[in-house]
């Protein structure tokens, strides 16, 4: 039996984060930048046509911002992350199956299910009722196809929302309708490739009769996406999250840091973050690399430098992470530089009891994974940085991220509720 | 279950096996005999198995009790309570506001701290948080065919009549209020 897939994504989803408890700025332009207010990562539809693409810089478009009160704000993750969970576990009711893709993406297995369309209506509504994040849904026969229909479902107002591709007919329409280059999997690099080939919508890659010619450009993936167009379920669902193999944590400082000192606060603060994702998915690291750089843009003085060490014994005790990322930096730290950025990377992962064990190195005792966890519990209920490394330092100003447009703590946290009248 | 046995097992005697022996059924703990009270069901849980001889052969769900007094030992503890259990009914759905103001009052003062749950439908006279032209209210709301009425409790304040140049947007409805009337 054919599979049913339903893509449920939600509409320009930090957008939508910061309306919630500012509804006044509903239908007007709203933006959300990166860390360190840097480039747009989550732009309103009615921003987006001022002509604003996503990812532009802010400090670009700062004039036409104020001209048009378009109203700006920082990335506050600790708020996208609780919504985010809100509609994640909402949308658990609905099948038992279902794959978180991304902060604002999943998939729901609706195979077996009657009355789809109706049914994905009910999912839209109420999602929106209960958390109140407008999303899109798109369904069809596999996860490729879905996701062609969210994009309808999103770009096209008349379907209102929902687009549910499970004949023949509407998934003919559809496919002739969408560009090659819109279809997932098929990035700027592969759209030009196959568009000289002379695939230029979805429905041509789909009907292109030589699948072996196809195997072998674009290889099994590529041949995988073409079958998907046809409707048959090549990408199965992944109900379990892969740990990650490599971890990085890096961020721009928020003014021009000199000192050793303050760059050590800083790689201290991002190895604390690194190891803490770290020991969330059980994993031990075996390699550790630090790097720090100048603007990339002030001509004359540039410098980027980075080293990194391979541990004898993998390890999952942050104290011993900052120490060796002390060493790296002692390594690499110029004077007289004007610093901008500095980051971390953790390689080599492995899985808590995969480790290989060495003669000649202190391996995590007992008494240190115990510590960690400890810390991880305390910091995971009394909020994150509640209790840190000292070297983490007290005050961050000299490099903290500037976060200018940052609304308050609406959900995480009881000091910053939103008062009512 | 209980229905069907209580009478039965009242003033009876039973022998409460532990769940590891059952299939000798040799006795673990002291025979008991009490009366079974409908609020008792929540001290123990029981699984029967037969009733033998005017008994009725229960097997104690948890560890084995070593039989203190009236056979009241650590399976019997329960959770401890939890407000967030019990007033939040659907923790995706249930968000906090902090009340400002007297609007509401005596029913809700300053400081106090809504339970707001978006999910459940909003039926006349209910006490809502919403967006009203750029303030977030707490209100009674009213409606019908022909108009919207936001009431206050506080008989100080008057109705807002809702018209269709102001923008309403309903957050959800309040279903308690948390208070803590010292602060530490």
């Amino acid at each position: 039996m054919s599979k049913v897939y339903a893509l449920v994504d939600c509409n320009s989803f930090f957008v939508s984060c910061e309306r919630l408890f500012r509804p006044e700025l509903i239908n007007t332009p709203v933006g959300v930048l990166s860390n360190n207010d840097g480039c747009f990562i989550s732009l309103s539809r009615e921003l987006k046509s001022l002509g604003v693409p996503m990812g532009t810089p802010y400090f670009k478009v700062r004039t036409i911002c104020k001209k048009n009160k378009v109203t700006v704000f920082s990335s506050n993750f600790a708020l996208y992350s609780n919504l985010s969970n809100r509609v994640m576990k909402t949308l658990a009711q609905f099948t038992p199956r279902m794959e978180i893709y991304s902060i604002d993406e999943a998939f729901l297995d609706l195979t077996g299910f009657k009355d789809i369309h109706c049914y994905a209506k009910f999912i839209k509504k109420k999602v929106e009722k209960d958390t109140g994040i407008p999303v899109s849904i798109g369904v069809s026969t596999s996860k490729t196809l879905a996701k062609l229909a969210n994009n309808m479902a999103k770009k096209t107002k008349r379907t209102n929302g929902v687009v549910v591709l499970l004949d023949q007919q509407s998934q003919d329409v559809a496919l002739h309708n969408t560009p090659i280059g819109k279809v997932w999997g098929v990035g700027r690099a592969l759209d030009v490739d196959m568009q000289l080939m002379g695939l230029y919508t979805a429905k041509d890659l789909r009907d292109y009769k030589n699948s072996a010619h196809i195997k072998k450009k674009y290889t099994k993936v590529g041949l995988q996406i073409k079958e998907e167009l046809q409707g048959h379920e090549r990408f199965t669902l992944e109900q379990t999250v892969k740990p990650k193999k490599s971890i990085m944590c890096s961020r721009s400082f928020g003014s021009s840091v000199y000192r050793l000192e303050d760059l050590r606060k800083a790689v201290a603060n991002y190895m604390s973050s690194a190891f803490e994702t770290l020991r969330k998915q059980n994993s031990t690291c075996g390699e550790i690399g630090v790097f720090i750089r100048t603007s990339r843009h002030k001509k004359g003085h540039i410098y980027r430098g980075s080293n990194h060490i391979k541990l004898l014994s993998p390890t999952s005790d942050s104290r011993k992470a900052v120490g060796y990322g002390f060493e790296i930096l002692n390594r690499i730290y110029k004077k007289g530089y004007e610093y901008k950025k500095a980051g971390v990377y953790l390689g080599k992962l492995q899985q808590e009891g995969n480790k290989q064990l060495s003669l000649f190195e202190n391996y995590d005792n007992e008494r240190s994974l115990k510590l960690m966890k400890t810390i991880d519990v305390i910091n995971h209920r009394e909020g994150k940085g509640a209790i840190k490394l000292a070297a983490c330092g007290i005050d961050n100003k000299s490099w903290a991220m500037n976060r200018n447009f940052l609304s308050p703590r609406y959900v995480s946290g009881w000091s910053q509720l939103l008062k009512v009248k | 279950m209980f229905a069907q046995y209580k009478a039965n097992i009242l003033n009876k005697v039973y022998q409460i096996y532990s769940p590891h022996i059952k299939s000798n059924l040799s006795p673990v703990g002291a025979s008991l005999s009490y009366s079974l009270q409908p609020e008792d069901k929540h001290l123990v849980r029981f699984k029967a198995h037969e009733q033998r001889q005017g008994r009725v052969v229960c097997e104690l769900l948890g560890q084995r009790v070593s039989c203190g007094l009236f056979g009241i030992g650590d399976n019997f503890l329960e959770q401890y309570q939890s407000l967030d259990k019990r007033f939040i009914k659907n923790q995706a759905s249930t968000f906090f506001f902090e009340a400002s103001g007297i609007s509401m009052s005596p029913l809700i003062m300053s400081g106090d701290i809504l339970i707001v749950d978006r999910s459940l439908e909003i039926t006349n006279n209910k006490i809502i948080v919403a967006h009203l032209d750029g303030a977030m209210i707490c209100k009674r709301i009213y409606k019908n065919k022909k108009e919207t009425i936001l009431k206050s409790d506080n008989k100080n304040n008057k109705p807002i009549y809702v018209t269709k140049e102001m923008n309403l947007v309903i957050f959800g409805m309040v279903t308690g209020i948390a208070r803590e009337f010292y602060q530490s």
